[in-house]
């Protein structure tokens, strides 16, 4: 079974400080998800959102467990991973209005928001497909001899597909420093996963490979910080991989749409309200006396000051030109002759007369 | 600059020795390619003289070892993974799509994926249907890869070493049946540029263009026809189909005025296909009668060495696709 680590072994609180950014980054997530929320239903934002309303705290604690040289590979829910690792939520903003200010110049949107400089390499778009990346890079830091740790972090829903059993095999082969988070949603009353997965029990799923497993509350940001850095430890130093099942409970909405909260039943959204992990921890840090209230309301007037910043800068970055479609498509090889590069187009495409290969600049 | 005669492996294992001598960032990945020197024995020796670290036997998981390439390219490495067969790539065409050839253009041009992928194609050895087809259509069909068919063993070097120094990910198809082939082969540091074709023999009365080992069905046809029907044919290789040296064809065609191209891989949406028609749309008025192609059959290869030969072309069959480009057949 998958029960939640109890409140009643609440781990202690870090220094004042750390717990002070980690509310700031939880508020600063939340907020952001307010905002795009409605702005998608506005239609300002298009495709598809997947909201971390409820998951600030895996995100966040997971994030911090990090040096700023580990790699982060995530799932689609990627905007909130890149707020969680510093990204300008100006940037972040502007790419899920499919911006040229957008960190991926509005080439990506919301599921694939990446931030290399940061070693945030991404959210993919497709269930467990950046497992097998995941596992590629942690093959690089040890080929290189770095003591880099990637983090992977899935949904329980990657865990039937078959990169899983593939990756997990070979990184433990290999002893390769990655670490899996897998966040699964405790939303309903029924066994995580149990529809989907013969063997829903993770530990019990990978033991065989001699994978270690951690588990930790993802509605508690203290604890899923001190499991994930205790993995991360253990990738780092050990030189292999190690999972953490992070339990959590987003709110009962999946995709952005407001309309998908006001038909969710009214007890479901009390039950996830009691909940909230920003909510609790604040509570707590208030409780304690680490943070004074006025602090608090500072924090989320701080957080509310900057998304909104953000939705404006997003607003004012220009769509990019159609004719810009073809750069970043490929890096124009020195002794390659431009003119292959050309021409491939049928003659009715809709770029073909704008089309110059742009690409080399970025190869400078 | 010297050269010495080698096969189309021998060939391929040099490309890959200077790569791994000059760049320590470059890795071999794949399935038995270290204790058993590969399928086709391409990797010969390497695991003995680099080490387990750098020539990784892998389990039978090509969208893992793929995706973990694409991995490892994204960090710094420059990975190259053997596909024992090109049903692998089938099984691996995911990460291929999704993150190899996006990785770039999604990221907005933050990340690089300087990949290669070796994988041998073709029939001829009683295989069946699992093992024996042409499935270049497939991989050219995808924007953000390119795509080298070696039909020589100096262009297996060349367009090998050219791969891995690469930014961007490069399929290498290699074809089972011209691993035995021998050809010159230029000592030392041959690089072949991609994107560039090159004419293998040069003709008056019609170009024919080939495609892997179609290339060297193409060249067998035109010494048929010259020598029996007085037909000067032009034949091209065009050596990568991404990029595509299209100036080059469209060039030999201004000369020659008939197309014909020549493929083992099926005919519907076949690369053959795809030149016919952009051949059609930007040289129209030089052409003096339709383009045509020679494909493989538009069914599956079977194991019977009657049902294999039956699914491909020979030279005879070329020439007289040739002759009817020309109508006089």
């Amino acid at each position: 079974m998958n029960t939640p680590v109890s409140s009643a072994h609440q781990r202690p609180l870090p220094d004042p400080a750390i717990a002070r950014e980690w509310l700031s980054a939880m508020q600063l997530i939340r907020r952001f998800d307010e905002r795009a929320g409605a702005l998608y239903t506005a239609g300002q934002i298009g495709g598809f959102l997947h909201l971390a309303m409820g998951e600030e705290a895996t995100i966040v604690g997971a994030a911090r467990a990090l040096e700023d040289r580990d790699w982060l590979l995530t799932t689609y829910r990627s905007h909130a991973f890149a707020l969680a690792r510093g990204t300008e939520p100006a940037r972040v903003m502007a790419e899920l209005f499919g911006r040229v200010g957008g960190v991926c110049h509005g080439r990506g949107g919301a599921m694939h928001v990446t931030d290399v400089e940061r070693r945030f390499l991404g959210g993919f778009g497709l269930v467990g497909g950046h497992l097998p990346l995941a596992a590629g890079t942690a093959l690089a830091s040890t080929y290189q001899g770095r003591a880099e740790v990637t983090m992977c972090v899935l949904g329980d829903g990657a865990i039937s597909n078959g990169t899983f059993a593939e990756s997990l095999n070979l990184s433990a082969i290999w002893n390769l420093p990655v670490v899996l988070v897998v966040t699964r949603s405790l939303a309903g009353l029924e066994e995580p996963g149990g529809a989907e997965a013969a063997a829903a029990d993770l530990q019990r799923k990978v033991e065989g490979l001699g994978i270690k497993t951690l588990r930790c509350d993802g509605m508690d940001v203290v604890d899923t910080q001190a499991v994930c850095a205790e993995a991360v430890r253990i990738a780092r130093t050990e030189r292999r991989p190690v999972l953490v099942e992070a339990a959590t409970h987003r709110a009962p909405t999946v995709s952005a749409a407001d309309a998908t909260l006001r038909k969710t039943p009214k007890a479901d959204v009390t039950a996830w309200k009691a909940r909230d992990p920003l909510t609790l921890f604040g509570d707590r840090l208030v409780s304690v006396g680490l943070v004074e209230s006025a602090e608090r309301a500072r924090i989320q007037m701080q957080a509310n000051s900057i998304i909104e910043q953000a939705v404006s800068f997003a607003g004012r970055s220009p769509h990019p030109a159609g004719a810009s479609l073809y750069d970043d498509l490929y890096v124009i090889d020195d002794g390659t002759p431009d003119a292959a590069w050309h021409g491939v187009d049928a003659i009715g495409s809709t770029t073909q007369a704008e089309h110059t290969p742009h690409a080399r600049e970025a190869t400078a | 600059m010297s050269s010495t005669t080698l096969t189309y492996r021998d060939a391929l294992n040099q490309a890959l020795r200077e790569e791994l001598d000059r760049d320590q960032r470059v890795l071999l990945l794949g399935e038995d390619i270290g204790a058993f020197d590969g399928a086709f024995k391409v990797t010969k020796g390497l695991l003995a003289d680099y080490g387990e670290q750098r020539i990784r036997d892998t389990p039978s998981a090509e969208g893992t070892i793929v995706g973990m390439g694409i991995g490892a390219a994204m960090v710094g490495l420059r990975p190259v993974v053997e596909l024992m067969t090109i049903a692998g790539v089938l099984r691996a065409l995911d990460q291929l799509l999704a993150n190899a050839a996006q990785a770039r253009f999604q990221s907005g041009g933050q990340l690089s994926v300087p990949l290669v992928i070796r994988t041998p194609q073709g029939g001829g050895h009683q295989l069946g249907p699992t093992h024996s087809h042409s499935l270049e259509a497939l991989l050219l069909n995808i924007p953000g890869l390119l795509v080298a068919v070696p039909s020589t063993p100096a262009d297996a070097k060349g367009l090998l070493k050219s791969a891995i120094r690469s930014e961007n990910p490069v399929v290498v198809i290699e074809h089972e049946s011209l691993y035995a082939s021998k050809g010159e082969v230029p000592d030392g540091d041959h690089l072949v540029p991609l994107g560039q074709a090159v004419v293998r023999r040069p003709g008056r009365d019609l170009t024919i263009v080939g495609i892997s080992r179609g290339v060297v069905t193409a060249i067998e046809a035109a010494d048929v026809l010259e020598r029996e029907h007085g037909v000067s044919a032009e034949v091209i290789d065009p050596r990568t189909l991404r990029p595509l040296d299209l100036p080059a064809i469209i060039a030999s065609v201004e000369r020659t005025n008939r197309l014909l191209i020549v493929e083992e891989g099926w005919p519907q949406g076949g690369v053959g296909a795809s030149i016919a028609a952009l051949v059609t749309e930007h040289a129209f008025d030089h052409l003096d009668g339709p383009v045509l192609r020679v494909t493989g059959a538009d069914a599956p290869v079977g194991y019977s060495r009657v049902l294999e030969q039956a699914a491909q072309a020979d030279a005879r069959t070329v020439a007289l696709a040739a002759l009817r480009c020309l109508d006089r057949a």
